[in-house]
């Protein structure tokens, strides 16, 4: 896996340093002074990150599949924040290496300026839209539209930009080298956003089955088209789901975690909150309806760790989903692993799967600990009650604290808390995973 | 790779490249 994920480092490197490379080989003398030089390159190394954006963002299995989604995804963003403070440098240093302010603030410029300056501001709007989405209280969905609106918007400005006006592309390898990175990502973009959610839409799954767990927690099953079979899947992985149902529901994707196991050949489950615009008609969802599926993605397995034997499972809510497969997983494969699970939840009604969670603990394999712990119980609960804090997660764990691998599905202020505090206590971070999707 | 370590792996996906474009752009002057 080391060398899975070093093949698709190294790539990245070569796509965002070729530019620069090739320039060093082909056209490497240059009358101007450094600091217009170190302008010019930083719009070299800018516009081959912005194609490596679209890279990272296409869902390409090849690329995901060492680090997996929750990992190229906040890659993808950190890496737009940088470009944009790159390329917002770029015309700085031009400035200050011969080009004067004019470039900056005059308005009489040639029109592939004007375009690099449109390109600079949307790609601006992009990142503080993407970053700040979430405080904006911008719905995803509409987020979404406008990513995938500016995204190629932005590529297809600096491309005019550059090859107007910049000075090395008038080399042809250099010229080879841009059509190749516009093509590149036309191509990734097209096949992202348009033939592969056309291929899967030919092929869609159909839902057989809706079980309510609580009142707000829905399972819904799901089995492939007449014919095909299944798609092969790890517990704990997530798929992104289109539902097809009656008219008047929103058509949204959205990544949900599967809450079966594998072991299951002919079908896979999603158990989903209730927690948003969408999932409020999750309820609503009949058997027969359709479902566009592009899976499997993510590494939150037990299967990773295959030497770790005792583990510590710990779900806020509906976090137990991908901990559920786990455990399925484990069940059905009669996998020798200690299990304590932690599942902390506001009260009885909420718990998700009470019932087979204490037959598991019944059974042989895995061996299943599980403690609930109810944030405002009913009054004749006789288990652990309050946050999942410091003190409860040292007294449970106790000395799983020392030699466990320790899974955590929670939401994120909980989860970086019981990060921290595991940390504080010497577990390594290579014994820590957890699920923490955030775009 | 895990989460914890991405960014690290950031910053030095970050400090190579811009060593790489500033030292090209230096290599092309001096």
């Amino acid at each position: 896996m080391m060398q899975a994920a070093l093949s698709r480092i190294l790539a990245y490197l070569g796509i965002i340093l070729l530019p620069l490379i090739l320039l060093a080989i082909v056209n490497l003398r240059d009358q101007d002074n450094f600091v217009y030089n170190a302008g010019r390159c930083l719009g070299l190394l800018g516009f081959a990150i912005l194609i490596a954006q679209v890279v990272l963002a296409a869902r390409l299995k090849w690329v995901e599949k060492p680090f997996g989604l929750n990992i190229t995804f906040p890659f993808h963003r950190r890496m737009g924040v940088f470009v944009a403070i790159l390329l917002s440098i770029h015309p700085v240093l031009l400035a200050l290496g011969g080009s004067g302010w004019p470039l900056l603030i005059g308005t009489k410029m040639p029109w592939f300026i004007w375009l690099g300056k449109a390109g600079l501001l949307l790609l601006l709007i992009n990142v503080c839209l993407s970053v700040g989405r979430a405080s904006l209280g911008i719905k995803f969905e509409r987020w979404r539209l406008l990513h995938d609106l500016l995204g190629p918007a932005i590529l297809i400005l600096v491309f005019l930009h550059s090859w107007n006006a910049g000075d090395d592309l008038t080399v042809v390898p250099m010229k080879v080298l841009w059509v190749a990175f516009l093509g590149l990502s036309v191509l990734l973009f097209g096949y992202h956003r348009l033939l592969r959610p056309w291929l899967l839409r030919r092929h869609p799954y159909r839902v057989v089955e809706v079980r309510q767990e609580t009142p707000e927690v829905w399972t819904l099953k799901f089995v492939p088209p007449a014919g095909e079979k299944r798609f092969n899947f790890v517990p704990g992985q997530f798929q992104f789901l289109t539902l097809l149902r009656e008219p008047t529901l929103p058509v949204e994707e959205h990544h949900f975690t599967i809450s079966s196991s594998p072991t299951e050949p002919d079908f896979h489950t999603s158990t989903i909150k209730v927690s948003g615009d969408f999932t409020a008609s999750i309820g609503r969802t009949r058997v027969g309806d359709k479902a566009v599926i592009h899976a499997p993605f993510g590494r939150f397995s037990y299967l990773v760790h295959p030497d770790a034997r005792d583990l510590v499972f710990i779900a806020g809510g509906i976090g137990i989903t991908p901990l559920m497969s786990n455990l399925r997983h484990m069940r059905d494969t009669g996998a020798a692993r200690r299990v304590l699970l932690l599942y902390a939840n506001k009260s009885e009604p909420d718990i998700v799967f009470y019932e087979e969670l204490a037959q598991m603990e019944r059974g042989e394999k895995p061996d299943l600990q599980v403690v609930h712990i109810l944030s405002q119980p009913r009054s004749n609960w006789q288990g652990e009650t309050g946050r999942l804090d410091r003190e409860k997660l040292e007294r449970l764990c106790g000395a799983h604290l020392a030699h466990s691998t320790f899974f955590l599905c929670c939401p994120p202020p909980m989860t970086m808390g019981l990060v921290n505090i595991l940390r504080d206590h010497g577990v390594a971070d290579s014994k820590i995973s957890f699920e923490y999707f955030s775009l | 790779m895990e989460f914890k370590n991405l960014n690290r792996f950031t910053v030095i996906v970050i400090v190579l490249s811009l060593a790489v474009a500033l030292g090209v752009a230096f290599l092309r002057v001096y």
